[in-house]
């Protein structure tokens, strides 16, 4: 009886351990992720970010990793894959505040590529994503960084809303 | 010298005396055929004014080898009508077998010339309306002969001659020959050919081609193929079949028409279009019509259905997708080559715009049409419809492609009831509604206009009175009665405006505006004055009173905005916000805020 009773625990024992490694693997890739951002090294930064996306979709991590991934590919003036990634955040993580980010940057794609539809489909799910209701204030501010390190500020108006990055107005969206 | 002329004279005497004897055969044949002539065509004549119920008049009559027998200045008058002549011609000839008469001594017309002849349309109309079954008759009774017609130079007067329009003038050969025919017609804009055969007991099979480039069609007009076959007895008149192709598209009719008074006729007719000639600026695809109805003296009166099918297109502004316009009692009287009246005891336009059916009845239409220059056509119309009335002008250019229509009118008293078969906004409504609109379309297509409704019963109307009921927990205000509305609005295929909304009933005085686009994004700004009974009904009417005494005095401004579906809503300042804001506590207001927040969406 003991010896089973032994290789129970053990065996239990190395499942934890598994998932307490995965764990760790994923903040691993996020922390060496940030580091290399904050080297100014997005490139790394941007391949350390797809490992953890890859390798571990069910990671807390993960949301603010497929954000990244976008966010790369549209400083890299790849814009069909930005969308693609973006896409992917939305789909995936719509309930999240910095959705309407990841939308304000498809907006934003679509507008500078002249795509009339698309910018009017993106509005509406701007409009649509999060409705506030203003008693006594005028506005509602989200805050949000981001993994390559890039300071967000969504401001919520009743008609609009703006999305400023690191300060500087990045695109207002009035519907 | 003499005397050998006189030796050649009785050497030839015999020659000289054939020749003189045929000669003076000859001679006295066409003294005899003058005398015939002079004695049978004017017998002949009175014969035929008689059974046609016509007056026949000529300057003289007189036989020219090798033409034949000539009439100078024939005219055809109707004995009903003194106004003038139907037909006049300075000359008609009637060409006949020589050979035929001299042996069986009849004349077998083969041939009828008729040059400059004048056709005057509105008298010989007017006499096949009253004496056209006697007509016909005489057509069917004629022999089954060979004979051709020629035509040249006619001219076809189609309105009385004191209008100064100018005559259509045309050349016609026709010729028939052992129950085969063929012919052509040709004038300045025209020309057509068709040949076919006739037989007398079982129809009349003819095919032909037609080319026209005249100021009737915008382009020209290739109208090929052309197959029909007809059926003629002694009671009626039956189009089998009649199919051709114009300019490429397919052409079918079929039709039947009655030879005694009352002229009863039905005909389907149906065209369809090649997809690859179905364009934004010629969207239209088929048309179909199906009448039938009775000819009078001076008006059409006609029954049926007008279908049309268009290409849509919303991206290039093209909302139409089909239509179709039933009438009953429907009349139509030209008065002239530019004015037409109609007249229409019911009619009823079912409309598609928007993969949505809508719906216009209306009474008693009467409609002026007047030319306006080449390609503008100026209709006056007034109709009863829905229990009120409209009045109004439509203009429609033919000139661009597609066809652009612009129209304004008045209407009063509609029943609201009565228009959830046009507008589903008005389903659960009321009341009566008046105003006036302009709309113009396809291009730069909008609708805008004024709306006024007194003492009415709006459910479910609008967005803004769903919202505010909603919002403040007011589902009293789900249901308004004894409500006066006054709006402008303006739609065009991509928003709905509404502008300086007015709405007043017993315990709401609204103002305020919106526009909602075709993503269905709105943006809307109120102003509200509730009376003291809804403000206690509402739970949050209820705490703003507690703070606030007499708070119903004060109007509510608020905007909303985004999703129709799922808006955002702001409370503007006001007068009675800036008393709430002052008393209450910074805490509570991030509370109130915290609580309806949670509550979104709208």
């Amino acid at each position: 009886m003991k010896p089973c009773v032994i290789i129970l625990i053990l065996f239990w024992q190395c499942c934890c351990c598994e998932s307490f490694l995965n764990a760790a693997d994923a903040d691993i890739l996020w922390s060496r992720a940030v580091n290399m951002a904050q080297q100014g090294q997005v490139d790394l930064a941007f391949i350390n970010f797809r490992m953890l996306v890859d390798s571990y979709p069910d990671s807390p991590k993960s949301p603010a990793a497929q954000f990244g991934l976008g966010e790369y590919y549209f400083l890299q003036n790849n814009f069909a894959l930005a969308s693609q990634e973006f896409e992917n955040f939305y789909v995936k993580y719509p309930k999240k505040q910095e959705s309407v980010i990841a939308l304000a940057y498809l907006y934003k794609i679509a507008q500078m590529r002249g795509q009339k539809e698309a910018v009017s489909r993106y509005q509406k799910r701007i409009a649509s994503a999060h409705p506030v209701a203003f008693i006594f204030k005028d506005s509602k501010i989200f805050q949000y960084s981001s993994g390559l390190q890039h300071k967000y500020k969504l401001v919520l108006y009743i008609d609009r809303i703006e999305v400023l990055v690191d300060g500087k107005s990045f695109v207002k969206i009035s519907y | 010298m003499g005397s050998h002329l006189l030796r050649f004279l009785i050497k030839c005497k015999g020659w000289i005396v054939f020749i003189v004897l045929i000669g003076s055969l000859v001679g006295a044949y066409f003294l005899l055929l003058n005398s015939l002539v002079h004695r049978f065509i004017p017998a002949f004549v009175d014969l035929m004014a008689q059974r046609l119920n016509v007056n026949i008049t000529f300057y003289n009559v007189h036989y020219s080898f090798p033409r034949g027998i000539i009439l100078n200045n024939v005219r055809i008058f109707d004995k009903q009508n003194s106004s003038g002549p139907m037909l006049e011609a300075p000359q008609l000839t009637l060409g006949f077998a020589l050979p035929l008469f001299f042996s069986q001594e009849k004349i077998h017309l083969n041939q009828i010339t008729l040059e400059h002849m004048t056709i005057h349309a509105t008298a010989l109309k007017n006499y096949v309306t009253h004496d056209g079954s006697r007509l016909w008759k005489e057509f069917r009774a004629l022999p089954d002969a060979d004979i051709q017609i020629q035509l040249a130079n006619t001219q076809l007067y189609l309105f009385k001659s004191d209008q100064i329009v100018a005559p259509i003038v045309f050349d016609m050969d026709f010729e028939v020959h052992r129950g085969k025919f063929i012919g052509k017609f040709k004038d300045e804009h025209a020309f057509l050919q068709f040949w076919g055969s006739w037989q007398k007991n079982s129809g009349l099979d003819w095919k032909g081609y037609m080319f026209y480039n005249g100021p009737l069609a915008p382009a020209p007009l290739y109208i090929l193929d052309i197959n029909s076959r007809v059926v003629i007895r002694n009671s009626d008149i039956v189009l089998e079949k009649l199919s051709f192709f114009i300019n490429g598209d397919k052409v079918s009719a079929t039709g039947h028409c009655l030879l005694d008074k009352p002229y009863q006729f039905q005909t389907d007719i149906s065209y369809n279009k090649q997809d690859r000639h179905v364009t934004v600026q010629n969207p239209l695809r088929n048309l179909t019509v199906n009448l039938y109805g009775q000819l009078g003296p001076q008006v059409v009166e006609v029954n049926g259905c007008l279908s049309v099918d268009l290409f849509s297109n919303l991206k290039l502004n093209m909302p139409l997708q089909k239509g179709s316009l039933a009438f009953r009692n429907l009349q139509a009287r030209v008065i002239n080559d530019s004015l037409l009246r109609l007249k229409a005891q019911e009619s009823q336009a079912l409309f598609w715009a928007y993969d949505r059916q809508y719906k216009v009845s209306s009474e008693n239409l009467l409609a002026s049409i007047k030319r306006d220059g080449k390609a503008k056509f100026m209709t006056a119309l007034s109709m009863q419809l829905y229990g009120g009335n409209y009045r109004g002008q439509v203009m429609v250019d033919t000139a661009p492609s597609p066809w652009q229509v612009k129209a304004r009118g008045k209407f009063n008293q509609i029943d609201v009831s009565q228009l959830s078969e046009l507008l589903s906004y008005f389903k659960k409504c009321s009341g009566y509604l008046s105003g006036s609109f302009e709309v113009q379309g396809p291009k730069n297509s909008s609708l805008t206009g004024t709306l006024v409704m007194r003492e009415g019963n709006i459910e479910d109307f609008n967005v803004l009175t769903w919202a505010v009921s909603k919002i403040f927990q007011m589902p009293s205000l789900d249901h308004l009665s004894g409500a006066n509305l006054f709006l402008h609005f303006k739609l065009d295929p991509q928003t709905i405006n509404v502008e300086d909304l007015k709405l007043r009933t017993h315990d709401l005085s609204l103002n305020g505006f919106f526009r909602l686009g075709s993503n269905d994004l709105i943006y809307s700004k109120v102003s509200i004055l509730f009376s003291q009974q809804l403000f206690n009904e509402s739970p949050i009417g209820q705490k703003v009173v507690r703070l606030v005494p007499r708070a119903w005095d004060m109007p509510f401004e608020f905007r909303l905005s985004g999703d129709v579906h799922r808006m955002n809503f702001q409370w503007d300042d006001s007068i009675l916000k800036r008393k709430v804001e002052q008393l209450l506590p910074n805490f509570i207001k991030r509370n109130i805020e915290r609580r309806v927040n949670e509550k979104m969406p709208i």
